[in-house]
Order: C-alpha cells, then sequence, then structure tokens
C-alpha cells in the first residue's frame, strides 16, 4: 500500500483528473486514520469533478473529506431551506462557489456599459442577496461558510477600451469582489475564498474550460480544478486547527549562505548579489511574517560568538537579534532546543514550524517532533519563500492588533527575560520593566480580544470559563455584569489587551466569574491591578462583598493562592468550585507600587 | 488484442490510454478491450466521460473538440481519435 506521501508524489509529479481520481480512490485506505471534516459543495455549477481533487489536497492538509455536492444548481435552496440535504448532512464547512453570470449576470457576458451609479447598485444588490441567504442558514447551521469570489472574464466585453472606461467591466468586477470579503466577513463565521488572485496566478486562459462548459457546466480545467482545491485545502485547515504560531529557523545557509564558523563574517553569502541577495530576499520575506505577528525563533549549530557577529556586525543582515524572541546556538539536538524554546515561550511544539536546508535534522525533527510541521529548506535558493507560504502554516482568517504585534510582544518578552536575570531581586525586576497599565470596562471593540482570550487562557485563570463571543456580547449588554480589560505595556514593548475580569452583582455580593492573564504577564502583578479596579468598582456600587472563585485544571495551579493572597477569607466550597470573599467596607486593595496607572478615573 | 503493458521500460500509448481511463473509471485496465464503452461499464457515466477526455488530453498532451469529445464512444474511438492527433496507438 502507498503511503500518503507517495500518493501526493504521484499527483504532483502528473497533476492529471486520472491521477486525482486514482489518489482519492488510494487514500480511502490510506487516509483512514486521519480526522474526518465534512464538506458542503454547494454551487451554480457542475461542481462534482471537483471532489477527487478536494479530498487528495485536504488529505495533503491532514484531513479526510467527507463531501457532500449539493444537486446542480441549487446553492440558494439549500442555504434556504432548514429541512434540506444541506441541513441534514451537517456540513463541518460549506464552500459556496457560483459563478458571476449566475450571481450578477449583467457584470458578465451581459455587460452594457452601465452607469457608474448603475453599476453600485448591481455590486450593492448581490452582496445583500448572498448576505441573506447566509443569514437564513445561520438560523440552522452554525457551520462555517466559505464564499467563493469571481474570477476575471478572460476578455472584457469592451476589449481593450475596457481598461480606459468610466464603466469598466474589470473594474466592476473587482469592485464586487472586494464588497463581497468585506460584507461577508462581517457575518459570524462567514469568509471570502479568493478565486479571482487563483485564476491570475495559474492564468485565466488556462483556468476556464470552454468546451467543458458547453458540453455540461462545469467551467473550470485540470489546472482550475488542483489550484482551487488548494485554496478550499487552506480553509479546512484554518478552520480545524488553530494556526502555527511560531517560525523556527536554522541559520547557516538558510539565511545565509555558507557556515559562518568556516568562513568568518565577511566570508558568509549575504548581499546585493546572488547567492547572497536570494538570502537577503528570503530574511525580508521572514521580517514581513514577525510583522504579521509570527514568532521567530533560531536554531543553530554553531559557536555562539561568530553567530553574534553576524547579528551585531554583518551590514546586510536584515535580521537582527531583538527579532528573535528565542536563540539557541549550541551543539544541542535541534528536537531538544525546539522543546526548550517552546517552554520558555509558553507555546507548545504543536504551534512550530520548523525550517531548515540539512535534510538530516529535518529528518530527525520529523521523528522525533511530529507536531512540529518541518519544512526542508528547497535546493533552489530563490524558492525557500514559496517553500514556507506553500504550506499555509502561517495564513489567518483574521487579523486583529495583538496578532499583528505577536512577533514584537514575544521578542520584547525574550530581552525581559535577560533584564529578570540582572535584577537582584524580584521587586527589583519589577520596577526596573518600567510598566504602565490601563484597566477599564471593556468597550464594544474589545469583546472579540476578550473572548479569545477565555477561549486560550489556561495557566492564570480562576474558573476557565470558555465563554463565547456572544456570552460575552450579552455580559456587555446585561446591567448586572462589568468586563474590565487590562492592558500593560514596559521599556520593552506594549503587551496589549492581557487581563480579564468579568464581574457578576448577585445582591449585595460582586462575584468574580472569570479573572485570566495571558501567560505572558503572570508574575508581574497586573491580577493586583485588576482586583483593585473590581474592589472600588464593587464599593461604588454600594456592595458588601467581593466573591472570588476558583476552579481546579490540570494547567491552572499559578493562579491557585491568587485570592489569599489579596486577603480574601475561604468559604465554604461550593462542588469543585472554591470559594473565597473579601468585606469591601473595611478597605479596598491597593494599586501595585510597580505598575504606574496610565488611566484616568482609576482609583490608585 | 495486446496485453496492457507491453514494456517495462515506457509503456506503450495504448497502455497509457487504457490506464488513464481505469483511474477515471475505477476499473482494473486489464478488462478493458476495444468495445469498452458506457454501455458495458456502469461507472462510465456522462461526467467520468467528460473526466476520460480531460484526462486523455493531459495524458496526451492534445486539445480535443467538443464534436470528438462527444463521437469518441468506445476505447477503440479514443484510440482512432489520437491517431488523428498523430499519437502512434494500435
Amino acid at each position: 500500500m502507498s503511503t500518503l506521501q507517495q500518493i501526493l508524489d504521484t499527483v504532483d509529479g502528473r497533476p492529471t483528473v486520472a491521477a486525482y481520481c486514482a489518489a482519492s480512490r488510494q487514500l480511502a485506505a490510506t487516509a483512514a486514520e486521519l480526522p474526518v471534516v465534512r464538506i458542503a459543495l454547494l454551487s451554480s455549477f457542475t461542481i462534482e469533478p471537483l471532489t477527487p481533487f478536494l479530498k487528495v489536497e485536504t488529505a495533503r492538509r491532514g484531513w479526510q473529506a467527507d463531501v457532500m455536492v449539493a444537486r446542480f444548481n441549487t446553492a440558494r435552496q439549500e442555504l434556504l431551506d432548514p429541512d434540506g440535504e444541506l441541513v441534514r448532512f451537517g456540513p463541518d464547512i460549506v464552500f459556496v462557489a457560483e459563478l458571476l453570470q449566475d450571481v450578477c449576470p449583467d457584470l458578465a457576458d451581459g455587460w452594457a456599459m452601465p452607469a457608474a451609479a448603475e453599476i453600485d447598485g448591481l455590486i450593492e444588490s448581490a452582496v445583500a442577496s448572498l448576505a441573506s441567504a447566509i443569514s437564513v442558514f445561520r438560523s440552522s447551521s452554525q457551520a462555517p461558510v466559505v464564499v467563493h469570489n469571481f474570477a476575471l472574464p478572460r476578455q472584457a466585453v469592451m476589449g481593450v477600451y475596457d481598461s480606459m472606461a468610466e464603466s469598466s467591466q474589470v473594474a466592476a468586477i473587482q469592485r464586487l469582489n472586494h464588497r463581497l470579503g468585506v460584507e461577508l466577513s462581517r457575518l459570524p463565521g462567514v469568509y471570502v475564498l479568493d478565486v479571482a488572485l487563483n485564476a491570475a496566478r495559474v492564468g485565466l486562459d488556462g483556468w476556464h474550460d470552454e468546451r467543458m462548459w458547453l458540453l455540461a457546466r462545469t467551467p473550470l480545467s485540470t489546472a482550475a480544478m488542483v489550484a482551487l482545491a488548494r485554496a478550499q485545502a487552506t480553509f479546512v485547515r484554518l478552520l480545524r486547527e488553530p494556526a502555527r504560531k511560531c517560525l523556527a529557523l536554522d541559520l547557516d545557509n538558510t539565511l545565509w549562505g555558507g557556515v559562518v564558523g568556516d568562513l568568518g563574517v565577511s566570508g558568509i553569502a549575504l548581499g546585493p548579489v546572488y547567492p547572497g541577495n536570494a538570502f537577503l530576499q528570503f530574511q525580508q520575506f521572514v521580517l514581513s511574517l514577525y510583522h504579521r505577528g509570527v514568532v521567530l525563533a533560531a536554531l543553530s549549530k554553531n559557536n555562539e560568538a561568530d553567530v553574534d557577529e553576524v547579528f551585531e556586525r554583518h551590514p546586510a543582515m536584515i535580521l537582527r537579534r531583538h527579532h528573535f524572541a528565542a536563540v539557541r546556538i549550541n551543539w544541542q539536538p535541534k528536537a531538544e532546543n525546539i522543546r526548550e524554546v517552546a517552554e520558555e515561550l509558553s507555546l507548545g511544539t504543536d504551534a512550530f514550524v520548523f525550517f531548515d536546508d540539512d535534510g538530516a535534522e529535518c529528518a530527525w525533527m520529523r521523528e522525533l517532533r511530529p507536531e512540529v510541521l518541518t519544512v526542508q529548506a528547497p535546493q533552489d535558493l530563490t524558492r525557500f519563500k514559496d517553500a514556507v507560504i506553500a504550506t499555509g502554516a502561517f495564513e489567518r482568517l483574521s487579523m486583529t492588533a495583538e496578532d499583528r504585534r505577536r512577533g514584537e510582544m514575544y521578542a520584547a518578552a525574550s530581552l525581559r527575560r535577560r533584564a529578570a536575570g540582572a535584577a537582584r531581586s524580584v521587586d527589583e525586576f519589577l520596577e526596573s520593566l518600567a510598566m504602565s497599565a490601563v484597566v477599564r470596562p471593556a468597550d464594544h471593540e474589545q469583546l472579540p480580544r476578550v473572548a479569545d482570550l477565555l477561549a486560550k487562557t489556561n495557566q492564570f485563570n480562576m474558573t476557565t470559563r470558555r465563554h463565547s463571543v456572544a456570552d460575552v456580547a450579552a455580559m456587555h449588554a446585561s446591567s448586572d455584569h462589568e468586563i474590565f480589560t487590562l492592558q500593560l505595556s514596559d521599556r520593552f514593548g506594549d503587551s496589549g489587551l492581557v487581563g480579564v475580569a468579568i464581574v457578576r452583582r448577585d445582591a449585595a455580593d460582586a462575584v468574580v466569574d472569570s479573572l485570566l492573564l495571558s501567560c505572558r504577564v503572570i508574575g508581574r502583578r497586573a491580577e493586583t491591578a485588576l482586583l483593585s479596579c473590581v474592589v472600588a468598582w464593587a464599593r461604588e456600587h454600594g456592595l458588601h462583598r467581593v466573591i472570588g472563585e476558583f476552579i481546579p485544571t490540570a494547567k491552572n495551579a499559578p493562579a491557585v493562592d491568587c485570592y489569599q493572597k489579596h486577603g480574601f477569607a475561604p468559604l465554604p466550597a461550593d462542588g469543585a468550585v472554591a470559594r473565597w470573599a473579601l468585606a469591601v467596607q473595611q478597605g479596598g486593595i491597593a494599586w501595585p507600587s510597580c505598575i504606574a496607572v496610565a488611566n484616568a478615573g482609576v482609583p490608585a | 488484442m495486446m496485453p496492457a503493458n507491453v514494456s517495462a521500460v515506457a509503456p506503450s500509448a495504448r497502455a497509457r490510454l487504457l490506464d488513464a481511463v481505469a483511474s477515471v473509471l475505477a476499473v482494473d485496465p486489464s478488462g478493458l478491450t476495444d468495445a469498452s464503452s458506457p454501455a458495458t461499464i456502469p461507472s462510465w457515466d456522462s461526467l467520468n466521460h467528460l473526466n476520460i477526455a480531460m484526462a486523455i488530453e493531459s495524458e496526451f498532451n492534445v486539445t480535443l473538440t467538443p464534436e470528438q469529445v462527444m463521437e469518441m464512444g468506445d476505447i477503440a474511438g479514443m484510440c482512432a481519435t489520437l491517431r488523428h492527433h498523430g499519437v502512434d496507438i494500435l
């Protein structure tokens, strides 16, 4: 029996319909242990031929696809029918692949140079109609919906004149695609797959198959089906797995050419001419990942002094030491180093991508840490970037301000740890950080981040109650609840929104439903700042007690004595919930002296 | 009727055709004959007929007209169409 990799190698060697059909059947035996994902394909054309392509490309991403293809041209009916085939199938993901001529025929072959205002009307009504069908579907299913946008025409109806016309057909379709992305992604769990970009990459002449379209209403060429299935499989991964967070890089022959230990700083290939410029280009790409929130680590078998010299003195280096959240320059196995780095950064090793030019290092990592996504640098230096992009590992379906700054925040944390090594006492260390914080009632824009922290925080989390975005929004709207957020910054950088307290008014008590801190700021007395505000709030509202709760889990030991440390007295436990009380009128909790108050209106 | 795989080094054009058809239809290539057609193989439906056409195009690097796609109704017809495109096939 062929392994998954052998099956994939076969289709990659010859990506034909026959190869995908055969591969898709072989997978039934080979990929049986992969987790199943139920995928529904809704379409306005004959989309059945895509099925084997989707099964193979989904398996490449580690999933076994159970595919349902809705009957021909029933996309809208299926979305609108609460008892239809789609809802009964119980999909994990729904793809809506319609053609422009079915969604907005006036922008397709029916193009008759409408006036600009009329074009806007056509676009808005097409977007609104799709949005409303998906909203109806939402009342019967929570499954994510991925809507395909539209390929540009091979030839504009007006020909070469189109690019100069006020009423340009191509510009109108591009605007429709943009409006579709912006409007649909406002709906919960709705995303847009960029067919236009995929078609452009494959080439529009090779995307449409006019004959198959006229013979069987199936417009996609083989190359188009490969590209589309890959794009869909990327969404499957993004929707079903947490994103990878950290890129762990080898250095010699990865970030620069040659071995610095042999060649010296001036001997390595890094500069304006090939091959040095290929490494520069790759560094530029890695820096762009860092700016999108990817945490960087360096793992290299080298003498630390040589590497430091490259980072500090090589004039062409784009990446500098401060971009890396963790660095291991030693002769230990890299599988061991990556475990240490993961621990240091409070990340799982399954959040890592490992990139190395050395085949043996990659093989070891795959063997010892199969959960790490290992990518061997290709022979061709100019394709390093493509190799990382092809994994889709750092793709995101949304990008909050916190996400974008993650790389920076983890790197700042690494500098903080060095400072901690230099300080003589905890107090001295905390003082040296020059922290300042804002604690305030959450505003609407902060709610997604609050829900994100509730979902992900394990260690300093008193109750680990995983309230959903909808729950958080309901509490935010309720007069019985207050949601406090804490933003923390220090001399190394801004950590962003890293603390949450949710308080519920219960008769004369303020019950702390949730109290958590991101692992980035544990041990910084930020919890004291949050509790100080909670107690002040309770007093202002004339409440008598603040009740703290603690629900033990396998991971939240760091929070176990928090209430005791803040002067709370134990109450009888309520089942698994340990309860603590603080009488408000006897006095508050002092704001921690090591943190400056950055906002007005908070009692210091 | 010649065996599907005449040469172990480079498969003949006929073997490549039968492999492509068999892959799409999920049948054993050794069971295919000149007379194999939608009438003799249940999985050979209209959709798979188009899949076969696309598979043949990729395998032999040819472009078929819509008429050729519709008219090559069995394996013998496919061989004839390919010969028309200059493929040396028995």
